[in-house]
């Protein structure tokens, strides 16, 4: 069984948090105390949700697999940047990089649309040759565009006017499924013959075989250059070995419990 | 949609310089290849060295019509 970690556990008033939380918010530099945040809860409801968030992760396995994990907290670029499995101020840490027009808040970092775009500096081949892999987004407002998308054109979630497109690893995106702009939406392959599109908790799975996962960073917010990119307002978006059912529906409502104590479920 | 619109000397300047902490410019072309930088990037500039940004006149900016058609399976 997973360890687990109690708060006030042994020596009084002196809360414990798990490694990633304590990295993540130290970094942040939001005090476990009770102070009012940007978000409207205090200080330490905050320590406590995300600690909760982790401990979630742990316990039903689906933290070990990713490979970033952007949370959005932070109300700045320079904080909303920082990827919660290593919150280190690098490109190979996965710390974001913003270009063009963002608007970063409590609710997150939002894409204008028009030319915004976040380099996440991974470039998935490196790490998942196969393609065995999931990536998603927790985002409102999004109307438009390639939410993500990277890997040379062959890794992407595009929601377009007509109908969405997502792909992991060929040349050919594929549509049929019912694309969801906002909430949350996990794309997962797990085999080499079908992709699974989870909007909101509804799977619906896919016939595409894969063929190749080109080089190329992983993008949030745009994609295919001037006419794709996205208007949606990220508050979570992850990148992880690819997961089961079960972990997916974990890590959908370990952050709907994260998103409702940063009051922006 | 409404954009400013750059010089290309201008925009070779903006290009890769941060308009606020941790956020680049990013200028993009229209559909007659001039560089714009949206409405965000100038009102959220606080570069010093880059003030000049909110002096350029806004202007209708239409996006390139798209190179390739998206890909359907």
């Amino acid at each position: 069984m997973a360890k687990k970690y109690f708060f006030y556990k042994g020596v009084a008033d002196a809360p414990s948090y798990l490694p990633l939380t304590t990295a993540f918010l130290t970094v942040i530099g939001i005090p476990d105390d009770g102070s009012t945040t940007i978000y409207g809860c205090t200080g330490h409801e905050l320590w406590v949700g995300v600690n909760a968030f982790e401990q979630k992760g742990i316990d039903d396995g689906w933290l070990a697999k990713m490979v970033y994990l952007y949370l959005f907290i932070g109300g700045s670029a320079s904080l909303n940047k920082f990827n919660f499995m290593n919150p280190a101020d690098s490109d190979a840490a996965y710390r974001l990089t913003f270009s063009g027009g963002w608007t970063h808040d409590e609710n997150g970092s939002k894409a204008n649309g028009t030319n915004a775009e976040a380099s996440t500096h991974l470039d998935p081949v490196t790490l998942f040759a196969t393609g065995l892999l999931s990536f998603g987004r927790y985002n409102d407002q999004a109307t438009k565009g390639a939410i993500i998308g990277g890997a040379g054109g062959y890794l992407y979630d595009w929601a377009g006017l007509a109908s969405g497109f997502i792909d992991i690893g060929n040349s050919n995106g594929v549509s049929g499924y019912t694309r969801v702009y906002n909430g949350f939406v996990t794309i997962t392959r797990a085999n080499g013959t079908q992709i699974s599109h989870y909007g909101n908790g509804t799977k619906q799975t896919l016939s595409q075989t894969f063929t190749s996962l080109p080089s190329g960073n992983i993008l949030i917010g745009g994609n295919f250059g001037p006419s794709y990119y996205s208007d949606a307002r990220f508050k979570m978006t992850f990148f992880s070995a690819a997961l089961s059912d079960a972990e997916e529906l974990s890590l959908r409502t370990a952050n709907a419990a994260l998103q409702t104590v940063l009051n922006r479920l | 949609m409404i954009a400013y619109k750059l010089t290309p000397e201008q925009a070779e300047v903006l290009t890769g310089t941060e308009f606020m902490p941790d956020n680049y410019f990013a200028p993009i072309e229209d559909i007659n290849g001039d560089k714009f930088i949206s409405v965000e990037e100038v009102d959220q500039c606080v570069n010093e060295q880059f003030q000049w940004v909110k002096e350029l006149q806004p202007a209708e900016f239409i996006k390139p019509i798209p190179t390739h058609p998206f890909p359907i399976t």
